[in-house]
Formats: C-alpha cells, structure tokens, sequence
C-alpha cells in the first residue's frame, strides 16, 4: 500500500493506493490533484517519476509538500514514452504519465503487468487515452474559489471535490469535498459538501500580502 | 617511516578572481550561491572574507564587483598554465584549477637546482596566466617535503630545507589542516597550532580521532607519508569507453564520463581502495592525446573524477590551450595512478541511502543512459518573482544547489501557486465592457474594467473575478533582460482560474491554477 492523502484515506480500502494498480487521475484540478497523491509516499521514502508534464507547477508541488529532490522530471519523453515509463516502474514507487495521444493496448497491458510485478503503481493523467480502465478513478471538480473579488483580493483556495470511483473503489463513485489546495498550498479535507450550505470560512486568517505596498 | 617526496606546489592567489579577468587591486568578489567563495587582495583588505554573504561583502566594501562563480572558465583558464609547467616538468599534478604540485627530485636535477627550478616555474606559470587571463598576476611556488608543507610554503613563497619542515609548520593554525571539524575542536582544547597539535601523542590522537585525525596529525608533524600510504595500485585499475561519433561538446563528453567514473570507482570499491591520483585520458580522431594527473587529498569518488574530466575537457576542447585539439574526442579513459586503502568512508547519496534510493539512481542513470543527458531532471527551489522563476531544473547527475532560497522574495507572488506553468505563455484576449482590449497605463492605471477573456484554443468567457494589476518591473538596468509588465489573476465564469500578465499591450496566460 502507498499512503494516500487524508481526505481519501478513510475511503479507500487500506486506506492507501494499492502497489501494482492503475490509477486515473482527471478533471478540473487535476494536477492539484495528482501533486497532492505524491506528498505522503514521498515522505516515507519513496521515489516518484513525473513523466510528459512540461507544464507542472513545481513550485505549487514544493508547497503542497512534495520532497523535489525525490521526484525524477522527464517533461518530453519522446516517441518511446512507454519504454521510459517501464523502466520507471521497475525501480519507483509512484510514476505518473500524462500519455502523448491514445496509448497501444499493447503498451497498457506490458506497463501495468511491469507495475504489478514489481510492486509500483502507475498514475495516468487524462485517462480518456488509456485502453485499460483503472481499478481507483479520481475525478477533481471545481465549486469555486475563495478570496478573489472584482479588482480585489488573491486567489487563496479552491473549494472542490473528488469523485472517487472505479473497481477498488466504493460500489458507486463517492464524493468527497477538500479544498483543492487550501490557503497553505495544501490538499484538505472540508466539512460540507452542499454548496447551498451556509458560507464556510477559510480557514487560516489572511496574511499581509508582501507585493503590497 | 616512507620515504618523503620533495614537492613543489605552483599556487595561483585567488585563482577565481585572477580566471575572470581582475587583478588583485580591483576589488572583486567571486560568489555562488548568495556566498562569497573568492575575493582579490583588494576586496579583502576592505573588510571581505570568504564565507560571508554577498550582502554583507557589498556593505563592508565599497565599490565592491561582484561576480558570479563560473569553474568551467576557472578550469579553462588554468590549462594553459598546467601546459606550461608540463612543459618543464611531465608529471605534473593538478589538485583543483589555481593549485599544482610536482615532485621535485628529477626536475630539480635537470633545471639545476630546486631554486632554478622554482624560478623557471614561477616565471613560465606567470607567463600563462598573464596570456590566458590578460591579467599580470605572481605565481607563488614553494618547495617542501610532500605536497601539505609544500602547499603552505607556496603561500610563503620559500623553499622549505627537508630537516625544517616541522619547525616551518609549527606556527600555523590547525585551521591550516583544511579539516574545520578537527580544527573547532582542537582550537577549543586550547589546542591552536600545528606545533601543539603536533606535541600530542600520536596513540592518543588516534584513539580520538580516528583514521583521518591519525592522518591531520602526521601532515601537522611534517611527516607527508602519502608516499607511505598512496601507491600505484596491484594491478591496473583502469575504466575508458570509446565514443562513437567522436564527441566535440564538453558536456557530451562528461556524460559519457559518468559513467565511466561509477565503473572505475566500483573496481576500486571491491578492492577496498580509494583514488588518490587519477590520470584522466582523452584522445581524438586526429590521434591527439591529452593525459592529466589530478591529485586528491582524500578519495575521489565517482561525481568528483566526473567533475575533473570536465574541467580537463574545458581548458582542451576550448582551444586556450596552445594545443587545442582539430577533431572530437573519441576515447576518454579514467586510470587510477595511485591508490590508498579506503578509511572505511562509504560514498552515499544525499545522506542515508536506503535500498530505494540506490534502485531509484540505478534506474534514473540508465534512463539518463536512454534518453541524453537533457531528458532527466530533478527540481530545485530557488528565488524569483515569477511562478516558473522560482524552481530550476537541474539535469539527473549533475550537483543540485543547495535550496538556500527560504527566505521571502519580495514582490513574489501570494500563495498558493499555479499547479500549471504554461511554457512558453499562452496568448489571450482580454476586453472591456465596450469590447476594447484592457490596457494597462505606465502609473498602473487600467483603461477598463475586465470582463471577457478568450484564451488562445479556447472559447471566450466572462471575467466574474480579478485582481491586479501588479507591475513588476525586473532588471530596468538590462536592456536585453529588462521586463515590464503587470501581472492579473483572473477568474472566469468556468471556474477556471489564470495568472496572466500584459507586456507591451498584449496579454499572456503565464500559469493556470488547476
């Protein structure tokens, strides 16, 4: 098992990402998303492998807690995408792929058979592409944000959702609220759900912003 | 008792300082990392010590330049100077770019005395570094029994007699033995010369210090037993690879070198030995050759042999050197001259390793192997203003700098930051009520209000939510790096939430909170 961030901990069983799994990971948020599964295995001494993200906000990872000096970057893979993510997963605990286009069944299945050999799990960004389906489906939808107004404010945090589904998953997909990141840069979980509920606070009172003045 | 080798030791001041083209009456500081590692006789005299912030180093002295630290050029400007001695004496021996030694006895006979011979160096090095620097600058040359005292005679600038090496090494300070641990420790003892260290028992030492404090405890007693320790090694350790096609880039090179330099050292690790002396060999297709010897206090482990063939490579393949080579490089080879027996140090990555982390290098080594050597990066906080200024990339393999940047970086953006980073900036549109494009004044004044936006691929969408502008105006004294613009956060009715910036009235997406 590979630590899961808290909000999805107590919904997954083992309350962790099961080693030899496929994981989808998708939606508006996603690459929060995605940051925020590298934190924990990280801190415990794992390795993980960014693969085909040129754009990745390596600075949101740094603040989300993610440990840079484990995460290998390899933003343009190339045509032989797939032998780079086989030789990652022989080796790394966690390797996220974002796949340049629809992927070969026949890559898929050699990938997934090198994860569950060797124990690592494969993270697919924008599963759409991905012949196989995953046995853990994420889904990052965005409410709205906190903190911005017209012509005032900052952006401060995200109050979103993760649909969980899949065949590991709950029988039907679960939704869990987080903000997605909080004002500390972090994943977290949030109370309610209902965006009819009444006006949550952001948690953390606002800092003096430093570009002012 | 091993016999003593008479050394000579050729030793550029401020070597740093003398490569990027000062002399020492300017005041100049050399710094990396926010930290001065170098400064002239001039810099010093105002008040600047090496170890002290940059910031620091300005205030104390004024009128102080500071430069940044570069060792490619610090090893290409010293390979005329190593040629030049070379050309006195063949075994020369670099221990890092601005210091050189070479044992004494058969050149001194040749040249007519060790004088004639440290005359004849001081003159031909000086003579290189004024060609290769454009820079007047002494080369100080000392002569003493084995390289630690002849180091320190160079500084001198003497001859030291082989019975006066230890009455010569008596009054330098412990710090002189380049071991700052041992030195605050001794110093706190009461212990603060070389002459008090060298009055303590040697058992004693031994028993407190261990192989290495043994070993601070011979230097400071000038008995240099490299000699003693180091030899050439059983059999021949040697780790080269043929390049096909010839390689003509420094880097290139040095990445074939990585993995030479892993082998050579693996051999060296199953025979329990450490490199003291490494000769590193290049040939061309021409059927040049150049051959180095690169001498370590301590071990050289598989990065640092990397990190000398690429200073090698940097003095040849540049052409300062009077024999720059007409072809690539086809065949490099790491040798192993002298060895001693390893003290039991084992090499680790970033501090403890477990069975992970050595998967995890293996792993990305053979990718780096696949794939060149600029596929595979690993991140690194450093300072900036911008989303994608604050972290840099370093290559798998190579040195990652310290992350020193925890300090607040004025005018950064307020957290949390974009999870995209779109390189380079998407274009976009974005108007006022009236459809007009929203342009931002020299005072930072806007000339509407923002409502719709259209990003370039995308559909257009209302503006429910923005702040700015905040301008930043980076580098005005550049007139190539010099940046204006004004920075936004938008919010469009999709929730979908930007950083945009306008620069000479046209508008980008720099970075997308996703």
């Amino acid at each position: 098992m590979l630590p899961a961030p808290i909000p999805l901990a107590p919904l997954l069983p083992g309350a962790g990402i099961r080693r030899g799994g496929l994981v989808g990971v998708s939606g508006d948020g996603g690459t929060t998303l995605v940051l925020s599964l590298l934190v924990e295995p990280l801190a415990q001494g794992s390795w993980a492998a960014v693969v085909g993200m040129p754009e990745l906000g390596l600075e949101a990872a740094a603040a989300m807690g993610v440990d840079l000096a484990r995460v290998a970057l390899v933003p343009r893979p190339g045509p032989s995408w797939a032998a780079v993510v086989a030789v990652l997963l022989d080796a790394l605990d966690l390797v996220v792929v974002s796949p340049p286009g629809r992927c070969r069944p026949a890559d898929a299945r050699r990938l997934l058979a090198r994860a569950k050999e060797r124990g690592s799990v494969l993270c697919v960004t924008g599963p759409e592409g991905w012949p196989e389906s995953p046995e853990l489906v994420l889904v990052a939808e965005t409410e709205g944000w906190e903190g911005l107004d017209i012509g005032a404010g900052t952006l401060r945090a995200r109050r979103g959702r993760i649909v969980v589904s899949g065949r590991r998953g709950a029988g039907r997909p679960v939704v869990v609220p987080c903000w997605l990141p909080g004002p500390d840069g972090r994943l977290a979980a949030r109370r309610s759900g209902s965006p009819k509920a009444a006006p949550e606070r952001v948690p953390d009172e606002p800092e003096a912003m430093p570009w002012a003045g | 008792m091993g016999r003593i080798v008479r050394t000579l030791v050729a030793w550029c001041p401020d070597w740093p300082v003398t490569a990027a083209g000062f002399e020492a009456d300017a005041p100049v500081a050399v710094a990396a990392a926010g930290r001065v590692v170098a400064c002239s006789a001039a810099a010093r005299d105002g008040g600047v010590v090496i170890g002290m912030r940059r910031r620091a180093a300005e205030a104390s002295c004024a009128g102080l330049w500071v430069v940044p630290r570069d060792e490619a050029r610090e090893a290409r400007a010293f390979e005329p100077v190593v040629a030049a001695v070379a050309a006195l004496a063949p075994a020369v021996e670099t221990t890092r770019p601005g210091l050189l030694s070479m044992a004494t006895r058969g050149p001194a006979r040749y040249h007519g005395g060790e004088g004639a011979l440290r005359a004849a160096v001081a003159e031909r090095a000086a003579a290189a570094v004024t060609a290769a620097c454009g820079v007047p600058t002494p080369v100080h040359v000392g002569i003493a029994d084995g390289p630690f005292a002849a180091t320190l005679a160079a500084r001198r600038q003497m001859s030291v007699p082989s019975s006066g090496t230890a009455e010569f090494l008596a009054p330098f300070p412990v710090g002189a033995l380049g071991r700052e641990g041992l030195a605050e420790i001794l110093v706190r003892l009461g212990v603060g010369t070389l002459g008090a260290f060298a009055a303590l028992d040697e058992a004693r030492v031994s028993a407190r210090f261990g192989p290495d404090g043994a070993l601070a405890h011979r230097l400071a007693r000038g008995l240099d037993d490299r000699p003693l320790r180091s030899t050439p090694p059983p059999t021949e350790l040697v780790a080269e690879a043929e390049l096909d096609p010839p390689a003509e880039r420094v880097d290139v090179v040095a990445f074939a070198g990585r993995s030479l330099g892993e082998e050579l050292a693996a051999q060296l690790a199953t025979r329990g030995l450490a490199c003291t002396l490494l000769t590193i060999e290049a040939e061309t297709e021409h059927g040049e050759r150049l051959a180095r010897r690169w001498r370590a206090e301590m071990d050289l482990d598989a990065p640092a042999m990397g990190e000398r063939l690429r200073w090698q490579l940097e003095g040849w393949l540049s052409g300062t050197a009077a024999e720059a080579p007409s072809a690539g490089v086809t065949r490099i080879a790491f040798r192993a001259s002298e060895t001693a027996p390893a003290l039991g140090k084992q090499a680790g990555f970033w501090g403890g390793v477990s069975a992970a982390d050595r998967r995890a290098v293996r792993a990305l080594d053979r990718l780096g192997g696949m794939l060149g050597p600029e596929a595979v990066f690993t991140a690194t906080v450093v300072g900036g203003r911008g989303p994608g200024d604050r972290t840099a990339l370093v290559a798998w393999g190579d040195t990652r700098p310290e992350a020193a940047m925890t300090a607040p970086w004025p005018g950064a953006l307020p957290d949390p930051p974009p999870a995209l980073v779109h390189r380079p900036p998407r274009r976009a549109t974005v108007t006022d009520r009236t459809g007009r494009p929203v342009a931002v004044s020299a005072r930072g004044c806007l000339s509407g209000l923002p409502e719709r936006i259209l990003v370039e691929g995308g559909r257009p969408s209302a503006v429910v939510g923005w702040a700015g502008p905040w301008p930043l105006d980076e580098r005005w004294w550049d007139p190539c790096a010099g940046r204006r613009l004004a920075r936004f956060q938008l919010l469009d009715e999709d929730r979908h939430a930007h950083l945009c910036f306008v620069e000479r009235a046209e508008w980008f997406v720099e970075a997308t909170y996703d």
